[in-house]
């Protein structure tokens, strides 16, 4: 079975569990910190994978390190993971659960790219307008490229919408271009 | 045979005239002595001469006549049929005179009529080169002025392309320069604030539509 799906199944299992106990929100937290924590720290994620620990011994740290800090149903849901050996889908986990998140909640991701950086006031109205736009909750994630100009270029999923003042001069040129002397 | 029949005739005749005469001049000598003159007849002499005239004649006839007309006859064949020989030969040789003028006459037709042939395919290799000379310095010309005119093209579509190159990167120099937090606010705004509105009347759109078919 390929990895993505495997993963889907463990992110649907936590899902369903956090639904549950009202805590999808909580659980996604949770399993985005593990897997920053796995991207960032190369002793840590040597210690969840390599074979050299005995699996009894590694739940037993993990489970001491992590208790009081994740919600159980998280800790245990991680040892379940070390049980069958598929702690090194963990990231892939976190991301397929966070789909499933903001499909639950209605949200979408949307790359949004700025000519130079933005205040706190105009991300949040570009979060509310582009909310309005896209019919649910929006989650910028901002970049700049000071080669637009000006104005922004908004990329969600496959849709591309581009209100910079680079693509104004684009078609300005090629209209120029085609224009007869 | 015949000549030696001729030559025994011949000697006859000469012992006749120099042995008769001798015996008639000594008769004739006592005769003068006798007194006879120039103009006078001497009938023995005449007679002796018919004698050997006729034994003259005789003779020839018996042994040299034939033979002489023989010889005579022999020779007018010989002269006629070298004539005959020589007219036959004259008639071939106008016949081939004849044959070979109109051989040469046939000949200067024949070199006439591959003149005019020769002088009428020249002729037309002349036009042929000539048309395919001129169809070629046509294409060549057509050639040039459509690499001309693609030259030209080019140029015009490069300058244009440069000048619109300068006059844009003039222009996002300036707007880079002049755009502000603000202004670059408001421009954000406003395609926001497009997007929304396109969303809203496609949204009315639809409903009319589904208002329409319900």
């Amino acid at each position: 079975m390929r990895d993505e799906t495997v993963s889907k199944n463990y992110a649907e299992t936590l899902f369903a569990l956090g639904q549950k106990h009202d805590a999808i929100a909580e659980y996604g937290a949770s399993l985005d910190t593990l897997a920053k924590l796995l991207d960032e720290d190369r002793r840590f994620r040597l210690f969840l994978e390599t074979p050299r620990i005995d699996d009894e011994q590694r739940k037993q740290a993990l489970k001491r390190a992590l208790d009081g800090k994740l919600p159980k149903n998280v800790v245990n849901f991680v040892l379940v993971t070390i049980d069958k050996r598929r702690q090194r889908l963990l990231r892939e986990i976190s991301r397929q659960y966070n789909l499933l998140l903001d499909a639950h909640l209605e949200r979408e991701h949307v790359e949004v790219t700025l000519a130079r950086e933005a205040t706190d006031e105009t991300e949040k109205l570009i979060a509310t307008k582009l909310s309005g736009v896209l019919g649910k909750e929006a989650i910028p994630h901002f970049r700049v490229k000071p080669e637009i100009i000006g104005g922004l270029v908004v990329r969600t999923g496959s849709t591309i919408y581009d209100g910079s003042i680079k693509r104004r001069l684009d078609g300005l040129r090629r209209h120029l271009l085609r224009a007869a002397i | 045979m015949i000549v030696s029949r001729a030559v025994t005739a011949a000697v006859l005749v000469l012992a006749a005239t120099v042995f008769v005469p001798e015996a008639l001049r000594a008769q004739g000598g006592a005769a003068a002595e006798g007194g006879g003159g120039i103009y006078d007849i001497n009938t023995g002499l005449s007679v002796w001469t018919l004698i050997v005239f006729a034994a003259l004649v005789a003779i020839l006839g018996k042994f040299a006549w034939k033979p002489i007309l023989e010889n005579v006859e022999a020779r007018e064949k010989g002269i006629q049929a070298a004539i005959d020989e020589a007219a036959r030969l004259n008639a071939e040789a106008a016949q081939l005179l004849a044959q070979h003028r109109a051989q040469l006459a046939d000949a200067r037709r024949q070199a006439s009529e591959l003149i005019a042939e020769g002088r009428a395919a020249g002729e037309g290799v002349r036009k042929s080169i000539e048309e395919k000379a001129r169809a070629e310095a046509q294409q060549i010309v057509e050639r040039a002025r459509q690499e001309i005119e693609r030259e030209r093209d080019a140029a015009i579509d490069a300058l244009r392309k440069e000048s619109v190159d300068l006059a844009l990167a003039a222009a996002s120099r300036l707007m880079q320069q002049n755009l502000d937090q603000t202004k670059d606010r408001q421009l954000v705004e406003r395609y926001l604030g497009d997007l929304t509105r396109e969303r809203n009347e496609k949204k009315e759109g639809s409903r009319t539509g589904a208002g329409a078919r319900a």
